[in-house]
């Protein structure tokens, strides 16, 4: 990077820093590890920019990635002790604290029994509004398999006890007309 | 009546859950410092061989090696003549001291190998350890450098790096560096080999760069673009120390420039030297280091001691250990395929 591309990959940061770390954040469904995924995906950023089309893009699939690869060495490991949520200390001068700080633990905690691909396509699809075909990029699958996996996710969060009474149609109607198995 | 879907109300959910969540400051500072440190091997000096840094007067310092008086055979100016003058026992030298005479000298022995591309067999590790986790990129390469234009070409063994580094999305294989990447053979040897004058000289590119650096920052800060980053003042001799390392791990070094190196090194406070060290591949070395001030870089170089040439180049900081490992230098009058194709 010249001094020029150094100002603008600032420039991205401090416009884009903000979203990207919630985006890493859902992805990880912990705000420790988040905060790595987030730093680590500038730190690849930074070592590619001059060569990336789209940062944006860029991040989205470098996040995936790295989740990915987690999942395969964390697969190695001994199942850590979490200490995500004692870590999750709410800056109180947010706009609105208390829902933030109660809602945040139950959400990430429900994320978490999604599986890696069921979580980084609501994240994506829903948090970052990326459409089904460019979740389906990311991803390296079929449009298809987002459409039915995103369904999939949503039924299996709608039951999450920490969520209940949260979603507007936990009906079996609703679930027969918008769920879809493929 | 529009229907509220789930989706949406997910959607709801996960900003309002991370609304308050705000990014770290200094990330994308620390992402261009890593990266700025990764390209220091092959960053242009700037103004090497320039008329205004090769103005800068000479025998700023009383220099251990002498600039050519009393013992000396006399020519240490001359432009590169095959035998640099032995320096003048006057002075009682420290064992650092000696140990860098030493690499200076059998530095001042080598041939100059002819051909335009220098090529560099090397490997590369980056052990990252953040919050929580650590990450590590070890890959070897081969980087061919164009000594006429200063740019070159880069062969990265992707299925080593790939794996190791967690998967950035199939990192190319080949990168291609543009002229004025890497210094010229030109601009090197239009460097002072007299200690003095490259001491000075070094130090006036050290110097200029600072200037560079505080402007771009004072222009970011105006902009809001960038968080303050608090920058220790650094002496003369820590910017001639970085200087120096910097040049050091350049490949096409003239004998006389590599040899001089050691000298403006030797003349340095704060310098340290292990003679019988050895790299991390086990090679025989002598390393150098600095005293670095807690929470800076320090850099460590590990020098072949029957040869001056460097085999290894490592970068400390809190939390990050960069290293090249040098396998092999060769010389050749073609861009070499990529090796690791097939």
């Amino acid at each position: 990077m010249d001094r020029k591309q150094e100002r603008a990959f600032e420039k991205f940061v401090a416009e884009s820093g903000d979203d990207l770390l919630r985006l890493a954040t859902l992805l990880m469904s912990d705000r420790g590890l988040g905060e790595d995924l987030y730093q680590e995906t500038l730190h690849r950023l930074a070592a590619r920019w001059s060569r990336v089309d789209s940062p944006r893009a860029y991040c989205r699939q470098v996040m995936h990635n790295i989740v990915i690869d987690q999942l395969r060495v964390r697969r190695r490991q001994v199942p850590e002790i979490r200490l995500a949520d004692a870590y999750d200390n709410t800056d109180p001068r947010a706009d609105d604290p208390a829902s933030a700080a109660e809602l945040r633990p139950a959400l990430l905690a429900a994320l978490r029994t999604l599986t890696p691909q069921q979580r980084t396509i609501v994240v994506l699809r829903y948090f970052d509004d990326r459409s089904e075909n460019d979740v389906a990029e990311v991803l390296g699958v079929s449009p298809g398999t987002v459409k039915s996996t995103a369904s999939r996710a949503m039924a299996h969060l709608r039951v999450q006890p920490g969520l209940s009474g949260l979603f507007a149609m936990t009906g079996t109607g609703s679930m027969t007309r918008r769920v879809r198995y493929a | 009546m529009p229907e509220v879907l789930d989706e949406d109300i997910l959607r709801e959910l996960m900003v309002r859950c991370t609304s308050d969540l705000s990014a770290p400051p200094g990330a994308a500072q620390a992402a261009i410092r890593r990266q700025r440190r990764r390209r220091l091997r092959t960053r242009a000096l700037t103004v090497a061989g320039t008329a205004a840094a090769a103005g800068i007067a000479v025998g700023t310092m009383a220099s251990a090696s002498g600039t050519g008086g009393t013992g000396g055979a006399g020519g240490a100016g001359g432009s590169g003549g095959a035998g640099t003058p032995a320096h003048g026992p006057a002075i009682r030298l420290t064992a650092a001291q000696q140990a860098l005479f030493s690499l200076s000298s059998a530095a001042a022995t080598q041939p100059r190998p002819s051909g335009r591309y220098v090529v560099q067999a090397e490997k590369a590790t980056t052990i990252e350890s953040g919050s929580g986790s650590s990450t590590s990129e070890i890959g070897p390469k081969t980087s061919v450098i164009d000594t006429v234009t200063g740019g070159g070409v880069t062969y990265q063994d992707i299925s080593v790096s790939g794996s190791g580094a967690g998967g950035t999305p199939t990192p190319p294989g080949v990168l291609n560096a543009p002229a004025g990447s890497s210094p010229t053979r030109a601009q090197l040897d239009a460097l002072p080999t007299d200690p003095s004058a490259l001491r000075a000289n070094l130090l006036a590119q050290a110097k200029q760069q600072a200037a560079q650096a505080q402007q771009s920052m004072e222009q970011l800060k105006k902009a809001k673009k960038a968080y303050p980053v608090a920058t220790d003042p650094l002496s003369d001799d820590d910017l001639v120390f970085e200087q120096a390392t910097d040049l050091l791990w350049e490949p096409d070094l003239s004998p006389q420039l590599r040899s001089a190196l050691y000298k403006v090194l030797a003349d340095t406070p704060g310098v340290t030297v292990q003679t019988g060290a050895k790299d991390s591949s086990g090679r025989p070395a002598t390393e150098i280091s600095r005293y670095q001030a807690p929470g800076q870089t320090s850099v460590e170089t590990f020098e072949d001691p029957a040869t001056g040439a460097t085999l290894e180049s490592a970068w400390r900081s809190p939390g990050e250990f960069d290293e090249d490992l040098y396998y092999s230098t060769t010389y050749t009058n073609t861009i070499p395929a990529d090796p690791y194709q097939g």
